[in-house]
């Protein structure tokens, strides 16, 4: 049985304006202490995908199909009890903006203590030690200080590290990243990444890390996700798919990034814009982007194909 | 809305009473008529009849201009006097700003109403009283209200842009950040009508407002009272007609704080690139 | 979460500014703005003699800075003119009237918060549901309804004609004097059960119910509203996403934190709930014959007295002022942010 699989998971967003299909058919597995990068733009589906999987989807989110599974379980389709004994202790989550996801009235104390109380059946006190040894793995000393504090008495980078340290607080299985780093400068993103990647070695981790960033993606992952329109686009070793990649999509993605060794190198950019997410998929989603599109690509949805061992792209490129 | 019929038909009714009432006179309070005294609700008299045998269907049907009168009249002048005071306080901010919300504070350390009360028995009664009085305890909600708005504006990208442009102080005021600052104020001063017809029923009934033989709701409620128990309709219906404008205006402003909130504020922000 | 001293201190200094405005805005008022204030503080009935008088009294042959000091000083020494309807000092009077006026809004502001905040978070949690779309209905009606029109409507219906409740007064005369009643605080629940009278304190309750229930509509609408948008809102929040996503139990989610994210600024606005509690009270005394102070100023109103009214507008606007320090503290003793 595979660690975690999700099985053409395909999730929607109910909004005034209409049905926003945010994925569409999304399959992959994650092995144990694998870390995978979903990358792509906004709008790509990647958050989503994160959010599921941590059962942290809003309110308006619906599932159309698919499941997660985890260790045989659905979590999508888990009650209210059950839903309590894997988020927190199996799956945890960082979120993206870390001062929206503290509650500004009470103090990181009593949060982070909460959540250990709830999760492993802790007292206050042992809590609160736990949450001091789990505050100084982040690169908090100042330890004491923080957990009186109330959120906006820490500035972001702090209050980023408390995030992280109140998803890994309770060792879960999985941790999904989303976007940790994009709210912070870049001298913030550096050390944070580095705190992933020691809390990636040191602790066994399966990370699930989302970014747009492929550079950021390369550093962290093992494994690279490209996500566009809400599907799976291209999937494999982050090495691979950064020098091979295969998807006309991927390959558009790293020619945007701007290399300041090459001179004289007009800026390149990817025309063209997302294709309307309130229809569902007809076709592949790129085609009226792709430099090399061919006839069969606006009438079918291409499926994903293993072009090497554990590397997949879904394109008529590759396809027959 | 439930909320927008009955508000509109209030603001018809309110405008057209004069003409369409079937007993003037007794709409007026011109006359008196011994024998028709205290007649309980009835076909010919739907809301009965008061102690001078007036139809009190025609009284609260006239009423209704009375209280549009009041309410339209405290509004506006509450906003034609905050506006200006909370636009230079916001605008200019600094020691003047500091003055005027200094002074906006004194006036809303009263409960609502009380300066009203105050105002009233000084001027004397009466209905242009009753309106300036209320006005006045009123007029600071709007400044306030005015001074958070325009300084939220004055810092948007547009009015800085439009500085650098170098256009003058007062262009800026009035073109940028006015049209824009207003809107809020503008939907809350017209949602206030409700509560402005309630408060001057309010003063009415203590003796301080309307005077007789005006047929203003509260008014009417009042002059119920010391009979209430052989003629309960004389306070009853123009009450309920208090209720059920009020209760119009109350629909109303939920409706349009559903519809402002997440969806208005997508396209208003879009609109507002230039 | 305590406050800091430097913060309490620094509110009660402005207090003491409210304050001053307060008797600012009333002079203004009452000397400033009249043609002629002596006539209106003698009263319709007096005599020239009289009206003299209150020239001297209000030092009106002098500038204004020094009918201002005159002004504050008569303020702080008690001497806030005669009521010609009672023919007593106004001070006096009002401090009389004060407690059961007290009693009352007490009472009844109880009543609308915790009735109302507890209505709130019920339908906020049963969103849509019959029971939401019930309390929706009430509360709407409820913050649409003339307390006056309200007062006598009960009155009518449960006083004269279920005859189940007493119509007026706080407590009946007849048993007062068979149980050997007085007042000691000026609170009669209080006094009756200091006393051990439970007759009368029964008594007392049961005049109370009606305008205790009368007054406590409006708030309590207000209240009913205002909490279940909050929740309703607080419930979206980010942070309460993250909280249940990182295992807390949905129970703890919902009581322990977006409660207080939602109760915080139901309680800020619980301050002006008061103040049209206050006004409220006025017309209720008025109907049901209560003997507060807002009998007293409706009466003084009836009666043009001049003196008893503006006395009964400060007292009134110095305790409401008071009372938005109290809510203004537990506000920032309640969320950190506001502290600065």
């Amino acid at each position: 049985m595979e660690f975690l699989r999700l099985e053409d998971l395909s999730i929607a967003y109910e909004t005034p304006f209409g049905l926003i299909h945010a994925t569409t058919g999304v399959n992959f597995d994650v092995r144990r202490g694998e870390s995978v990068c979903l990358v792509g733009e906004s709008g790509s589906g990647k958050s989503t995908v994160g959010l599921a999987i941590a059962m942290a989807l809003p309110p308006n989110a619906r599932v159309m199909s698919g499941r997660i599974l985890y260790g045989g379980v659905d979590l999508l389709r888990l009650s209210e009890e059950e839903r309590k004994k894997y988020s927190g202790r199996e799956v945890s989550i960082v979120f993206q903006d870390p001062a929206a996801t503290l509650n500004p009235l009470f103090t990181i104390g009593e949060q982070i203590s909460d959540v250990l109380m709830s999760n492993l059946g802790l007292r206050k006190d042992e809590a609160l030690n736990r949450a001091r040894k789990f505050l100084e793995i982040v690169g908090l000393p100042d330890s004491e200080r923080v957990l009186k504090s109330f959120p906006h008495e820490l500035s972001g980078g702090m209050l980023q590290r408390v995030n992280i340290a109140i998803a890994i607080s309770t060792e879960p299985k999985v941790l999904v990243a989303d976007e940790p780093t994009t709210m912070l400068d870049v001298i913030l993103q550096a050390q944070i990444l580095e705190l992933f990647e020691k809390l990636k070695r040191e602790l066994k981790l399966t990370l699930i890390f989302i970014t747009h960033n492929l550079g950021v993606a390369s550093e962290v992952c093992d494994r690279i996700i490209v996500m566009y329109a809400g599907t799976i686009v291209e999937d494999g070793p982050a090495d691979e798919v950064i020098s091979r990649p295969m998807h006309p999509y991927t390959i558009g993605l790293l020619d945007c990034v701007p290399r300041a060794h090459i001179r004289d190198r007009k800026l390149r950019s990817i025309p063209g814009s997302l294709p309307d997410l309130s229809k569902p998929l007809t076709h592949c989603p790129f085609a009226d982007r792709c430099e090399e599109v061919r006839e069969i690509c606006t009438r079918a949805i291409p499926t994903s194909i293993d072009v090497n061992p554990g590397h997949r792209v879904s394109c008529f490129k590759y396809i027959g | 809305m439930a909320g927008f019929i009955i508000v509109i038909s209030f603001i018809a009714l309110g405008m057209i009473s004069p003409y369409v009432l079937t007993r003037p006179e007794d709409a007026w309070g011109t006359t008196y008529d011994v024998s028709k005294r205290y007649l309980p609700p009835s076909l010919e008299h739907p809301f009965g009849t008061d102690e001078y045998g007036r139809d009190m269907f025609n009284r609260v049907i006239l009423g209704a201009r009375f209280s549009l009168m009041i309410a339209v009249g405290v509004v506006g002048l509450a906003l034609i006097i905050g506006i200006p005071l909370g636009l230079i306080a916001g605008y200019f901010g600094g020691k003047l700003g500091n003055a005027v919300m200094r002074v906006t504070d004194m006036f809303l350390a009263f409960p609502p109403l009380l300066l009203a009360i105050a105002l009233a028995a000084t001027l004397g009664r009466g209905l242009e009283n009753a309106i300036l009085s209320l006005a006045i305890s009123w007029w600071p909600w709007y400044t306030r209200l005015i001074y958070v708005q325009v300084n939220t504006v004055k810092s948007m990208p547009y009015v800085d842009a439009a500085k650098v442009m170098g256009l003058g102080d007062l262009t800026i005021m009035f073109k940028h950040v006015l049209p824009n600052a207003l809107t809020p104020v503008m939907i809350q001063a017209a949602l206030d009508m409700g509560s402005a017809v309630l408060e001057a029923a309010g003063l009415s009934f203590l003796g301080i407002g309307v005077q007789p033989p005006t047929p203003e709701w509260g008014l009417l409620v009042s002059q119920g009272w010391h009979s209430i128990n052989v003629a309960w309709w004389i306070s009853f219906f123009p009450g309920l007609a208090i209720l059920v404008t009020v209760l119009g205006f109350n629909l109303l402003a939920d409706f349009v704080r559903e519809f402002m909130d997440p969806r208005l504020r997508i396209t208003m922000m879009a609109k507002r690139v230039i | 979460m305590p406050l800091s001293r430097d913060y309490l201190i620094k509110r009660l200094i402005l207090l003491i500014f409210v304050v001053f405005g307060v008797l600012i805005i009333t002079f203004a008022i009452t000397r400033v703005i009249p043609a002629r204030p002596e006539l209106l503080w003698a009263g319709p009935h007096a005599t020239i003699e009289q009206i003299e008088r209150a020239k001297k009294e209000l030092h009106l042959d002098q500038p204004i800075y020094v009918q201002l000091s005159y002004y504050l000083i008569d303020f702080i020494r008690g001497n806030w003119g005669v009521s010609w309807r009672t023919k007593s000092p106004v001070l006096y009077d009002l401090l009389s009237a004060l407690p059961a006026t007290l009693e009352l809004i007490i009472l009844a502001f109880s009543l609308a918060a915790v009735l109302g905040i507890s209505l709130g978070i019920f339908a906020a949690l049963r969103r849509n549901r019959i029971a939401d779309n019930i309390i929706r209905v009430f509360s709407v009606l409820g913050a649409s309804m003339p307390v006056f029109w309200l007062s006598l409507i009960a009155l009518l219906l449960f006083s004269s004609w279920l005859g189940l409740l007493p119509s007026s007064k706080r407590v009946d005369e007849i048993l007062v004097i068979e149980t050997g009643f007085h007042p000691i605080t000026g609170f009669y629940l209080i006094d009756s059960l200091l006393q051990g009278n439970l007759p009368v304190f029964v008594n007392v309750l049961n005049h109370m119910i009606l305008p205790a229930a009368v007054l406590s509509l409006y708030p309590m609408s207000l209240s009913i509203r205002m909490t279940r948008a909050m929740m309703v809102e607080v419930m979206q929040e980010p942070f309460i996403r993250s909280s249940i996503a990182w295992g807390l139990p949905k129970r703890l989610v919902i009581y322990k934190y977006a409660l207080k994210n939602a109760i915080v600024p139901v309680i800020a606005s619980l301050g002006l709930s008061f103040g049209y509690t206050i006004i409220g009270a006025f017309m209720v005394e008025l109907i049901f014959v209560w003997p507060g102070i807002g009998l007293y100023t409706s009466m003084a109103l009836l009666s043009f007295d001049y003196p008893a009214i503006v006395g009964a507008v400060i007292i009134v606007a110095l305790f409401y002022s008071a009372i938005n320090l109290i809510v203004d503290l537990i506000h920032a003793w309640m969320d950190p942010r506001v502290r600065l």
